[in-house]
């Protein structure tokens, strides 16, 4: 599935460093942290990965499909006068824990052309062995269901809501 | 931990509020939570068009400069109800994140992660998979921009 979203959308998703990513947790509480997506418009996906030194995301997932990825902050993006974008989406855990692979590496790639500071992480030979688990990683893939999104970022007016797929 | 939310709070411009929606999708919203001593609660501006179910809720403080770094971050749990046209977030729980405990905080996460990370392998019976370093700093010597 291609996602054809509305260009301001399709940029936002493509050039925000982060966005807000929403997990629902063991008691029933939907827990927010910031997390580096990776946008793959032509598979109709988001990649989200965590290091399984902070698995909880992935495994609110395993329980739990339904997500949500804000992306409100434009900070570093280059966009002006961006909309707020919400999806809301099915979420799936890939197999087993990944060190490399041609989804891991595009997602390394996003990941240092956003945050090059994070490259000191494997930097010596001490860093390295301190942050192995930092590279050991769990991949889970979004697929949008629901896009709802807030133009020039006013959320003090209704936003326009689409629907992109039906829930299972 | 009133007194601590409100210290720590102070320190972000504005919030993201996360409830379940009525398809039980979670639902986010940035907001600006305006804090009531009273009741101990944040009053919240109710987004038109989103709705939320009063119940399990959580707000998330979180900035970062335009590299992506000098990351902070903090989790607020709690429960919302709705009244009229405000949504109130009764805090029950903070988690600090990155960033509100210095360096030497900072350190303490990444050792509890690696502990984490040990655990995580043991428990499945996993050996500690190698990282692929050549390949991790030839992608980072490129570090290109995908945009």
């Amino acid at each position: 599935m291609v996602l054809g979203l509305p260009a301001e959308v399709d940029r936002v998703l493509s050039q925000f460093l982060c966005c807000e990513v929403a997990t629902v947790g063991r008691d029933g509480t939907p827990l927010t942290w910031p997390a580096v997506p990776l946008y793959l418009p032509e598979r109709g996906k988001i990649l989200l990965t965590t290091t399984i030194g902070f698995p909880v995301k992935a495994l609110n997932v395993e329980r739990e499909p339904r997500v949500s990825l804000l992306y409100s902050d434009p900070t570093g993006s280059d966009l002006l006068d961006a909309p707020a974008v919400l999806i809301q989406g099915s979420a799936v855990v890939a197999d087993g824990v990944r060190t490399w692979g041609t989804d891991l590496a595009a997602h390394w790639q996003r990941v240092n052309a956003v945050q090059p500071a994070s490259r000191q992480f494997s930097r010596t030979p001490a860093v390295r062995w301190f942050m192995d688990w930092y590279y050991m990683r769990l991949l889970i893939y979004v697929t949008p269901v629901r896009l709802v999104w807030w133009p020039h970022h006013d959320t003090t007016v209704a936003p326009t809501q689409e629907r992109l797929a039906d829930v299972d | 931990m009133w007194t601590d939310l409100i210290k720590a709070m102070a320190g972000f411009p504005d919030a993201v509020l996360t409830g379940v929606d009525t398809q039980g999708f979670p639902s986010s919203v940035r907001c600006r939570p305006q804090p009531d001593p009273a009741i101990r609660a944040l009053h919240i501006d109710r987004a038109p068009g989103v709705a939320l179910l009063d119940g399990p809720a959580s707000l998330l403080c979180h900035s970062h400069d335009r590299n992506l770094w000098r990351l902070r971050s903090l989790l607020v749990r709690g429960q919302l109800t709705t009244t009229g046209t405000t949504w109130v977030f009764h805090p029950t729980a903070l988690v600090p994140g990155t960033g509100l405990a210095g360096p030497v905080g900072d350190a303490r996460s990444f050792i509890a992660a690696r502990q984490r990370a040990g655990r995580y392998l043991a428990r499945r019976g996993l050996t500690r998979p190698k990282v692929p370093w050549q390949l991790i700093r030839d992608t980072a010597r490129r570090g290109t921009s995908t945009n």
